[in-house]
């Protein structure tokens, strides 16, 4: 899986939507997709644990979409 | 052993409604009822304090229990927001309010959200060990006073509440008792919620981060502990930071959300007042029979411990 697919598929499942999320999703705003604050809190810490990184404070206001979550992943990763 | 007889409540006697200004706070009415769990919190009316708040539960107790304040060997007072420095502490100033017997104990506990919780441990024990017949567990923390009123991290959260818990040293028959306890403090995340600057400051995604990952574990841990498994348990009273944390708590414990309960609508995070106001209602409930409190914030901390009725 790639890191975008894993990232979907957390967001999914974590969020319990009706509609899931999709790759046409992730460069859309948090709040355009229907992700609020807490639903975001909540991604991050599945992501933290699916990943074993630990996401910094001050990267999160930074962060307003899903693929900003993906890059950070990858610079991580890198 | 102890059993909690009767518990006592009061809120702020005003009402702060979120939903009248919600561009303000950049927030939404969905967010409020969906997350939040309220759209207002309970506020200290005029002339209210930590103090007359906690005669108010302890009169609330009195009114649901003949002769609750007769004989009290002890008060414990939790709060972190004493009226006036907290000197004198606010056991000793309820002691003469209520005009308590000479020889009753009577200190103040510092702990915010986990502090029912610890409090029940530290009485119940100093009850077996002082045999004395009976202690007063108030709990008073208006927070409104250290909130800054445009902090959406915590002026959408918090209200103003008080409880008064009777604890008597006997096994009554339909009592709940507690125990075993268990505790956690992570301390070297503590900056998530601190005080300061005479504000108070939350640092939203650490406390939830805290929670998500601590109060499920601990929770196991007791009942692995006590030899009780999850579906034994007929209610679990969680501290009520949010809606939102006490939903994501029970769905990571793999809990119904009927056993679950929510009780912010109204009121608010009452701080230390949010677990003793749901038992109260759990109380005149025979069907629930055993139930895991569990408090968790300021510290950061966790305490958890399980309650089963004596047999009747």
């Amino acid at each position: 899986m790639t890191t975008n697919e894993r990232l979907l598929a957390i967001a999914n499942e974590k969020l319990d939507r009706d509609t899931p999320l999709t790759d046409e999703d992730l460069p859309k705003k948090l709040k355009d997709v229907g992700i609020d604050s807490l639903d975001f809190m909540l991604v991050l810490v599945a992501v933290q644990e699916e990943f074993s990184i630990s996401i910094p404070d001050e990267k999160v206001p930074e962060m307003e979409s899903l693929a900003e979550v993906a890059a950070l992943l990858g610079e991580v990763k890198n | 052993m102890a059993c909690i007889r009767e518990i006592g409540t009061a809120t702020g006697a005003e009402v702060l409604d979120n939903s009248s200004r919600l561009e303000e706070l950049d927030t939404s009415l969905e967010f409020l009822d969906e997350k939040i769990g309220t759209r207002t919190v309970a506020r200290l009316g005029e002339g209210q304090t930590a103090l007359s708040l906690a005669i108010e539960a302890c009169r609330d107790l009195e009114a649901r229990c003949a002769g609750a304040l007769d004989a009290v060997g002890a008060v414990l007072f939790c709060t972190q927001t004493p009226d006036d420095g907290g000197i004198p502490h606010l056991s000793a100033r309820l002691h003469r309010e209520l005009d308590l017997d000479r020889d009753c104990g009577c200190f103040d506990v510092s702990l915010g959200c986990s502090g029912f919780v610890h409090s029940l441990a530290i009485l119940s024990a100093m009850m077996q060990a002082q045999q004395f017949s009976r202690a007063l567990l108030v709990t008073s923390d208006p927070y409104s006073r250290i909130i800054e009123p445009h902090d959406r991290n915590t002026v959408l959260l918090f209200g103003d509440a008080a409880s008064a818990t009777l604890l008597v040293n006997e096994s009554i028959p339909g009592c709940f008792s507690p125990g075993p306890f268990s505790f956690c403090t992570l301390s070297a995340q503590g900056e998530a919620i601190s005080n300061t600057t005479g504000t108070l400051r939350m640092n939203g995604r650490g406390v939830f981060d805290f929670a998500v990952r601590t109060v499920p574990a601990e929770i196991r841990k007791l009942l692995r502990d006590s030899g009780v498994g999850k579906d034994e348990v007929d209610v679990f009273l969680l501290h009520q930071g949010s809606q939102f944390i006490v939903q994501q708590l029970g769905r990571a414990l793999g809990i119904p959300p009927g056993r679950v309960r929510l009780g912010l609508d109204g009121i608010g995070n009452t701080v230390s007042s949010s677990i003793p106001i749901l038992l109260k209602d759990v109380l005149g409930q025979p069907g629930c029979r055993t139930a895991i409190l569990c408090g968790f914030g300021v510290g950061l901390s966790v305490a958890t411990t399980l309650l089963k009725r004596n047999t009747i």
